[in-house]
């Protein structure tokens, strides 16, 4: 009886979760197929650890750290470098233009942190994308707030070298 | 003048596909990973990690040089009685107990060096079909992230690097008998030289660059790691090559190319407009005008081969060059595509985990399912760098 209302009970959170965390992971891969990848492992994970994980403070905080680690644990030392097979069209072409290539900051960045290394690229999401503060990014990452911080940094000068931007003061 | 982060909040695109996952094969999953848990904490004991910490000490780079040849096999040198075995072929996707093998790079045309689950190497024999494990990757008791960060064989070891994400600056270097038998850990590193970014391994020690630039090497038998003077400003290529530009640092152009074993240091030419270059003691790449180039390192004009340079590409065996999902031969000027199909515009490979750029791409044998995603399925489909023929 226990066991089928904590079956119930997980059920239910994950429905209510599955769009956010559909979200969290695409921000973290960039691609919907991978993103689904992501949360299928992380909400079995969940599933096995859930007597433990219900009892948590934060419920989210403790998926979104599996979420994370899930996505890092597959991109560990090269596990499945992916590239895009058809190659991004000409700056300057009329197939750029239709698509937006250059000319859509936000369609850049999802292009380009694609390129930034798996943590940084971690680093930067759960600080600038979901908000988190450094500490909580710590926790998260299972690393330091100075470490957060020097990833970030890194993270951020990758990405503006990638967009060719100039950093701002609010940037550091 | 841009501020980035208020980009991210637009990092989602509203329009979401539909989704494909499976909340129900999830609890199915969840309750099968349980009942092995279960049955697994019944019946294996936990092993502790028993280690021996070596006080080491180290001669001059010219020692280095007399005494080694090249660790990374070639793939001229890689012929067996003359008969060639396929460089395309197929491996189990996990051990006999289940763990799933990662491939680690080649160690000749037939044998494959694999990575069994997180702590155990093994080699896998491509023309018997079978493999042999030689030793167990130890893990420092209660260090979370604690993990190899690349595995590098040498003549008569196999050396790897480990850290524990929590440990900032601790790394310790490990080296396992190439025949098999037990790891020894042979330092843990900290300051400046814990920063390793790639490892070579010659037959009595081993060499390693830091992020920063800079060569340092410790023998395999016991004495101090030490700098190597006249090295800095350095990164360790494979060995004995170094390079003026950290393998990461793909903004900057290569200019020298240095042979540790000799000492003899080639500057290199960049034709103009060139980005990215990057050069074995043969052959250079580049790309020039939105396409990939390569030119002798010797000089001579570039040409245009087929593919784009990514952070990822790196010149193997001082012949091949990978270019996203193709692998470009730069003597035949043939390529060959590599990966598994995801969707209609992405591939999924893994390119090894040597220190040394990596002479195997692996990727899960079709047919394949959803268990790509995770690396898994029944085979994986390997390309070995070191069986190609002439």
């Amino acid at each position: 009886m226990d066991l089928l209302s904590a079956d119930e009970e997980y059920t239910a959170y994950v429905r209510g979760r599955l769009l956010w965390l559909r979200r969290i992971a695409y921000s973290l891969c960039q691609d919907w197929h991978r993103a689904d990848d992501l949360v299928q492992t992380s909400i079995t994970r969940l599933y096995v650890k859930w007597h433990h994980a219900r009892q948590a403070a934060d419920l989210d905080a403790y998926v979104r750290v599996i979420l994370v680690r899930v996505f890092l644990k597959e991109q560990r030392g090269g596990w499945f470098s992916r590239t895009r097979l058809s190659p991004p069209p000409e700056p300057g072409t009329p197939e750029a233009a239709a698509s937006g290539w250059d000319a859509d900051l936000s369609m850049d960045l999802r292009r380009v942190l694609a390129l930034v290394p798996p943590r940084q690229r971690a680093a930067l999401v759960l600080r600038f994308h979901c908000d988190l503060s450094v500490e909580q990014t710590a926790a998260a990452l299972g690393c330091s707030a100075g470490t957060v911080k020097s990833q970030t940094a890194r993270g951020l000068a990758t990405l503006r070298a990638l967009l060719e931007v100039t950093p701002t003061k609010e940037d550091r | 003048m841009m501020d980035l982060k208020p980009l991210f909040e637009s990092l989602v695109p509203d329009e979401t596909p539909p989704s494909r996952v499976d909340l129900g094969a999830a609890v199915r999953a969840g309750r099968r990973l349980r009942r092995r848990r279960r049955a697994l904490t019944a019946s294996v004991p936990l092993a502790a990690a028993a280690v021996t910490a070596l006080v080491l000490a180290t001669g001059s780079i010219a020692d280095l040089g007399r005494r080694d040849a090249s660790a990374t096999p070639s793939p001229s040198a890689a012929a067996t009685g003359g008969v060639r075995p396929p460089a395309a072929t197929t491996i189990p996707a996990a051990a006999p107990d289940g763990l799933p093998y990662t491939p680690v790079t080649a160690l000749s045309a037939t044998e494959l060096l694999l990575r069994a689950g997180g702590g155990r190497l093994e080699v896998y024999d491509t023309a018997a079909g079978r493999s042999r494990v030689l030793g167990e990757l130890p893990r420092q008791d209660g260090a979370r992230g604690h993990r190899p960060r690349a595995i590098e064989p040498g003549p008569e070891h196999i050396v790897w690097w480990a850290g524990d994400a929590r440990a900032r600056r601790s790394t310790e270097v490990w080296a396992l008998p190439r025949a098999g038998g037990r790891a020894t850990l042979l330092a843990r590193l900290s300051g400046t030289a814990a920063e390793v970014e790639r490892l070579g391994v010659l037959r009595d020690r081993v060499v390693w660059s830091v992020r920063q630039g800079g060569l340092y090497a410790m023998p395999i038998a016991g004495g101090a790691p030490r700098a190597l003077p006249g090295t800095a400003g350095l990164h360790l290529v494979s060995w004995p090559w170094a390079s003026d530009v950290s393998p990461h640092d793909t903004g900057r152009d290569q200019s020298v190319l240095v042979n540790l074993e000799s000492g003899e240091r080639t500057s290199l030419a960049t034709p103009p407009g060139a980005r990215g270059t990057r050069c074995g003691p043969t052959r250079c790449v580049a790309t020039l005008d939105g396409r990939t180039v390569t030119w002798s390192a010797g000089g001579g004009a570039p040409r245009a081969v087929p593919g784009r340079l990514t952070p990822a590409s790196r010149i193997r065996a001082d012949r091949f060059v990978d270019l996203g999902a193709t692998v470009h031969d730069l003597v035949t000027g043939r390529s060959v595509g590599i990966g598994a199909k995801r969707s209609p515009g992405e591939a999924a490979w893994h390119s090894g985990e040597s220190s040394s750029p990596g002479l195997v791409f692996s990727w899960p044998a079709a047919p394949c399912d959803a268990s790509c995603a995770s690396g898994g399925g029944h085979r994986l489909a390997v390309l070995n760098l070191a069986a190609v023929q002439e």
